[in-house]
């Protein structure tokens, strides 16, 4: 996730925005299809630098520059399943970044209120 | 008690009503409010659970969380994988769309008789859809409330050339916050939560919430009620069973999606039961201009033309999406994908969703979650393309500077004098985005059991009490949104339930919840 959306053109990156915890947090709450294809997909994620980039080493290995344009070709390869692999992390990374207090205001949206939570029990 | 929601592990639940209606979006709640009108003792059962506004979530993580079926995870399983959205609460999807009204245009009903032998349903229809316009405050989106991004469409559409207009909706005094997305906590947006199933509660109804459907009970060809077991809507953990018989009459309006599945479970016989599924599949364009747009100021969706129906078969739109979505929707990744996203303040989304004439199907799955197989051919590919081709037209005429395509294959940004690239553009599903979010099918109606699930008034075919009342039942798309219509459907079939035992709707029973 944080390969997806570093920080960058005065906006915060994912590891801005409190990652941990969101990962904690959707790993309670999604639906399994969600979580378990967050899972693969970030398995694959780690796995897929040898096919996109042609280097033999795990995501988390690369250099950070590395990292990034590994991401980018990611997203962008002509294979549409590694594409739906990127699409996942995006999704998520998405999720995480979009709804975070900070990157909220530098794009001028009003920070969102909590979530309740809350349903009618009778 | 009115309303029961989920229920712990211990004895089972029973009710009896005369009539059963499963589901409580546009066709469940219309059907339940139009019986309940004409005196009849209804209870209504629905999977989710029920969020008034001031439960509704703000960020889209839960907005999917809460609202969505699925988190929106369901996906067409064909060439492309497509997001099949829908809601899942009190209310269904009506909680979460943007309330558009478009009145069921004339052409469909004659293609219903001349294709599939359906007659007799025009009038009432459109009857029921006078009286749901007045009742859930139809009106165009006030000028406040436009935004930016609405009122560069208007002009973008003028200086192309083609008819376009301010959208009507289900929206009382709109107050362009920008939510419909996730509910509408200003409760401007008249969905079936906090309209139609509380006016049902007030006639003596009663409402199910988190219990999901498992079955219709049928004894010999005769439905006799349903069962099923409450779920926690947070936890998932199950709770009690419960079993609601019906003495009159079962209803199942829990989408195009979920119908036909239940009624799978319950053993129904038919060959056309599953098939036959359609849908507007929906994709867009990004422009870019030079001054903020703002999208998500205004009404989440305030525009829209219905000049391209018949040729190519398209209507567009604007939609504003949130910065969360936008990340997934653009190409790219890594710090240019972030440097992309920068420009959120500039971008306004406008979509087009396509008539198609694909045809799919919905089938149980692993754990015995909904398979859609659904793949468009290529004169639909045809048209979506054509439709991001007018849609980039209209950005461009309305000032943008460039626009984001969003097709696999083609630079990220087309400038003015690039954008007939579009038409040369591969016509492979894969290399779009495309969401599915108007279902249609898997039990239609029509006159031939070998080829529909339910007769003319809903009537499953072979089957006594069984009734279909939603967009499961329409066996064709419409071109325009489809609420109206199931609504109009869905009040045509009870009330002719109805009236087979001498009774008829009265008017409304009091106001709806109030802006």
């Amino acid at each position: 996730m944080e390969a997806m959306l570093p920080a960058e053109a005065g906006l915060p990156g994912v590891a801005d925005c409190a990652p941990d915890l969101f990962i904690t947090r959707i790993s309670k709450e999604a639906c399994g299809r969600l979580w378990w294809g967050m899972v693969a997909a970030g398995f694959a994620f780690q796995l897929l630098p040898v096919v996109v980039v042609g280097i033999p080493l795990p995501a988390f290995l690369l250099s950070a520059r590395a990292r990034d344009r590994y991401a980018f070709k990611l997203s962008t390869h002509r294979s549409y399943l590694i594409r739906q692999v990127a699409f996942i992390a995006k999704f998520a990374a998405g999720l995480c970044w979009g709804g975070h207090d900070s990157v909220r205001e530098a794009l001028a949206l009003p920070p969102y209120a909590t979530d309740p939570g809350t349903w009618r029990a009778s | 008690m009115s309303h029961l929601a989920y229920q712990p592990p211990g004895p089972a639940v029973e009710l009896e009503a005369d009539y059963v209606v499963v589901g409580s979006g546009a066709g469940g709640a219309m059907a339940a409010v139009t019986l309940a009108r004409g005196g009849a003792k209804v209870v209504v059962v629905e999977a989710g659970p029920w969020r008034d506004p001031e439960d509704y979530p703000s960020t889209a993580y839960a907005g999917l969380r809460d609202l969505f079926d699925d988190w929106g995870t369901l996906i067409t399983s064909g060439r492309a994988f497509w997001p099949v959205v829908q809601g899942r609460a009190v209310g269904g999807t009506t909680v979460i769309n943007s309330a558009i009204c478009v009145r069921t245009p004339g052409d469909i009903f004659e293609s219903w008789k001349k294709d599939h032998g359906i007659d007799g349903l025009a009038d009432s229809v459109w009857r029921y859809q006078d009286q749901i316009e007045r009742e859930l405050s139809v009106e165009e989106v006030p000028e406040r409330a436009r935004g930016h991004s609405n009122r560069l469409a208007i002009i973008g559409a003028e200086k192309v050339g083609y008819e376009s207009h301010v959208m009507r909706r289900y929206v009382k005094h709109c107050q362009g916050e920008g939510q419909c997305l996730q509910g509408c906590r200003g409760r401007r947006k008249q969905s079936t939560n906090i309209t139609y199933i509380p006016e049902v509660q007030r006639l003596g109804g009663q409402i199910l919430s988190c219990a999901p459907v498992e079955r219709v009970r049928i004894e010999g060809r005769t439905a006799v009620g349903v069962e099923g077991r409450f779920v926690h809507p947070a936890t998932k953990k199950k709770g009690a069973r419960y079993f609601v018989r019906a003495t009159k009459a079962v209803l199942v309006a829990a989408s195009a999606v979920h119908t036909p599945l239940i009624l799978m479970r319950s053993g129904v016989k038919s060959p056309a039961l599953g098939e036959h599924f359609r849908s507007h599949p929906g994709t867009g364009v990004f422009g870019l201009f030079d001054d903020p747009v703002d999208m998500n100021i205004g009404a989440t969706q305030g525009w829209a033309s219905t000049a391209f129906r018949e040729n190519p078969g398209l209507k567009l739109e604007t939609l504003a999406i949130p910065p969360e979505m936008v990340a997934s929707r653009l190409a790219g990744g890594g710090a240019e994908l972030t440097r992309r996203l920068s420009r959120y303040r500039h971008m306004a989304m406008w979509v087009h969703a396509v008539r198609a004439e694909s045809v799919g199907s919905v089938r149980p799955g692993l754990f015995g979650k909904p398979v859609v197989r659904y793949s468009f051919n290529r004169r639909d590919m045809e048209r979506l393309r054509k439709g991001l081709h007018i849609v980039a037209q209209t950005h461009i005429a309305a000032g943008a500077k460039a626009v984001v395509p969003g097709i696999f294959g083609l630079p990220y940004e087309l400038k003015a004098d690039e954008i007939d690239k579009i038409l040369e553009a591969s016509l492979e599903p894969r290399n779009y985005v495309a969401v599915l979010s108007h279902l249609f099918g898997g039990a239609v109606m029509g006159a031939d059991p070998a080829r529909s699930v339910v007769d003319g008034t809903g009537k499953v075919h072979g089957y006594e009490r069984l009734y279909v009342a939603d967009a499961a039942a329409l066996p064709t798309t419409l071109g325009v949104n489809p609420q109206h219509t199931i609504m109009g459907v869905a009040a045509t079939f009870a009330e002719g339930l109805l009236s087979a035992q001498g009774q008829k709707p009265k008017p409304r029973a009091s106001t709806p919840a109030a802006a």
